[in-house]
């Protein structure tokens, strides 16, 4: 079983696999966060949330 | 958020109840993440590189469900055209997390490759047909920036979404064929004379990276349904 | 007062009474068909008026074949798999080149409005396009060949079982492509950018129809590089493309093709 693998470890691909995916996974969900927020911001600036009609039964739709 | 008190509760619930399932499915991944490299042993044949299938197999499931379930979503557009808009952002999320995970499921397994074969990339039916999933979902999401027309690019991007599912078996059986005849296949889940220890600290990443997708999934679905509202709302649709 | 093609390609389509006339000649056959026929003799007319355009996708394919040698070497071209798989690329050149006008000479002219709004239906179009398409590869495929026969040395003893293979993998390698490609080229009608989304989307797309082709090429000769060869499976990813499109596109053609 060789565990090394010219100069470098096992450590460093297992260890990059999984860095590699939770960074990834983590800088999407965070730029959907920011997005996301940024959005309801300018949605409350602009007085969309002032008016109770259809406007905000569209906003409100049940997501799947 | 200083905004909680002015936006309708309708939105702010799901909103709230979906950051607080993020972090709790975050947890269970961790703790999967933790059991993958500290609490299981050595494998037998690959040593302590096999560790990789613990993130690498999980990635690659939820790439191909979520691109399935967008090409689902995708039909649901065409058919139903009353509902076309929910459909439509579920299919563009759906579509946008797919190609997130299948890159993430190329680079894992190139990375596995390099110890494992002495290769970054060996040409693999799985590996490659998922290869040409990646290039179609960015299509998808390529044709979507350049359609300007709101209607076009809902009925368009659902077309590309069934057409890309529909294509992935047939490029896979394709790129399987072609390399049958140089090799077998390159990674190769061992099915038999695997621990139990394995298997189940392999299910519970499933099961971890399948709920945190769905967390996300949730999240981003969110984002761009505010983000469509406020577009149609200024006129910019 | 003398047409224009266009003049005439318009008068034609306005004309209510064309299509029944054509209906009332031709009372046997379905309308479907008629529509089917009438996009084809359209097409070839519309080709005709540009020749310019076919020796352009000569010339362009001719260019191909020069490149590669450039590219890989003439020793590289030695041998069969790398021939073979030449032949195969410029053919995916030569497809998606012309998928890239397939619906131009109609819109240029002005005249798919027209079209979209008459009777025909949208299917028809859609399938009389197809079709005329795959017969357009065609034409471009026999010269290219030729000069591939010739440019690249290939031997005269497998000449004949060469031409034998090749011709029917080329006819379904055409008509898949072909749907394909049409289905590609309504997505992106009406996005801007258009020249790079279309090869975007259709080369992964094509994948399968390509390594079919190239499979089923090399199996000419004695050709050792070939150990366990299944060619029904071959066969059968080939023929799967131009069905599975065509129908796709039937189903959609509503969809695809809007004013």
């Amino acid at each position: 079983m060789n565990e090394s693998y010219g100069n470098v470890g096992w450590q460093i691909f297992v260890y990059a696999s999984y860095f590699i995916v939770g960074v990834s996974l983590l800088s999407y969900v965070i730029m959907a966060i920011f997005s996301r927020k940024k959005s309801l911001k300018n949605m409350y600036e602009e007085g969309f949330f002032q008016e109770k009609n259809s406007k905000n039964s569209s906003a409100g739709e049940k997501s799947l | 958020m200083s905004l909680e008190n002015e936006i309708p509760k309708e939105i702010i619930q799901p909103i709230k109840r979906w950051n607080y399932l993020l972090f709790i499915f975050i947890f269970f991944q961790i703790i999967g993440w933790y059991l993958a490299l500290y609490h299981i042993g050595a494998d037998t044949d690959q040593g302590n590189v096999y560790r990789i299938i613990f993130v690498h197999v999980p990635v690659a499931w939820c790439a191909f469900f979520w691109v399935f379930l967008s090409a689902f979503f995708a039909i649901l557009t065409l058919l139903n055209p009353q509902k076309s808009e929910i459909f439509d952002r579920s299919s563009h999320t759906a579509i946008e997390l797919g190609t997130l995970f299948s890159v993430l499921m190329l680079i894992t397994g190139s990375v596995w490759g390099k110890p494992t074969w002495g290769v970054w990339w060996d040409w693999d039916p799985r590996l490659t047909s998922s290869l040409v999933m990646f290039l179609i979902c960015c299509g998808y999401l390529v044709l979507r920036h350049f359609t300007p027309d709101i209607r076009t690019r809902r009925n368009i991007a659902a077309i590309v979404s069934i057409l890309s599912a529909v294509n992935v078996p047939i490029v896979y059986y394709s790129v399987n064929l072609w390399r049958s005849v140089h090799q077998p296949q390159t990674f190769v889940e061992k099915a038999k004379n695997v621990s139990s220890d394995i298997s189940i600290v392999l299910l519970f990443n499933f099961a971890a990276m399948f709920l945190l997708s769905i967390a996300i999934y949730k999240i981003r679905r969110q984002s761009i349904s505010a983000k469509e509202t406020l577009e149609y709302v200024r006129g910019e649709q | 007062m003398e047409l224009g093609f266009y003049g005439y390609l318009i008068l034609e389509v306005t004309n209510k009474n064309t299509f029944e006339r054509l209906g009332e000649n031709l009372r046997k056959y379905p309308s479907f068909f008629t529509y089917f026929i009438f996009i084809n003799k359209i097409s070839c007319r519309s080709i005709w008026m540009r020749k310019a355009s076919w020796f352009g996708t000569l010339l362009f394919a001719g260019c191909l074949l020069i490149l590669f040698p450039f590219g890989l070497g003439t020793e590289a071209l030695q041998r069969n798999d790398v021939r073979i798989g030449s032949l195969w690329i410029i053919n995916e050149f030569i497809a998606a080149l012309i998928i890239g006008r397939m619906f131009s000479p109609e819109q240029e002219s002005f005249a798919l409005d027209y079209i979209l709004s008459s009777r025909m239906p949208r299917a028809a179009l859609l399938v009389g396009k197809i079709s005329f398409t795959a017969l357009q590869i065609l034409s471009l495929q026999i010269p290219v060949t030729f000069f591939w026969i010739i440019l690249y040395n290939v031997q005269t003893e497998i000449l004949i079982e060469l031409l034998k293979t090749i011709v029917p993998i080329s006819l379904i390698f055409n008509l898949g492509t072909a749907s394909l490609g049409a289905l590609v080229s309504c997505l992106t009608a009406r996005s801007l950018a258009k020249e790079i989304l279309q090869p975007m989307l259709f080369f992964p797309l094509q994948s399968g129809v390509l390594l079919a082709a190239v499979s089923l090429s090399m199996q000419i000769g004695d050709n050792v590089l070939l150990g366990a060869f299944s060619s029904t499976a071959w066969w059968t990813v080939l023929s799967a493309y131009p069905i599975l499109f065509t129908a796709m596109g039937f189903l959609l053609s509503n969809v695809l093709l809007q004013e």
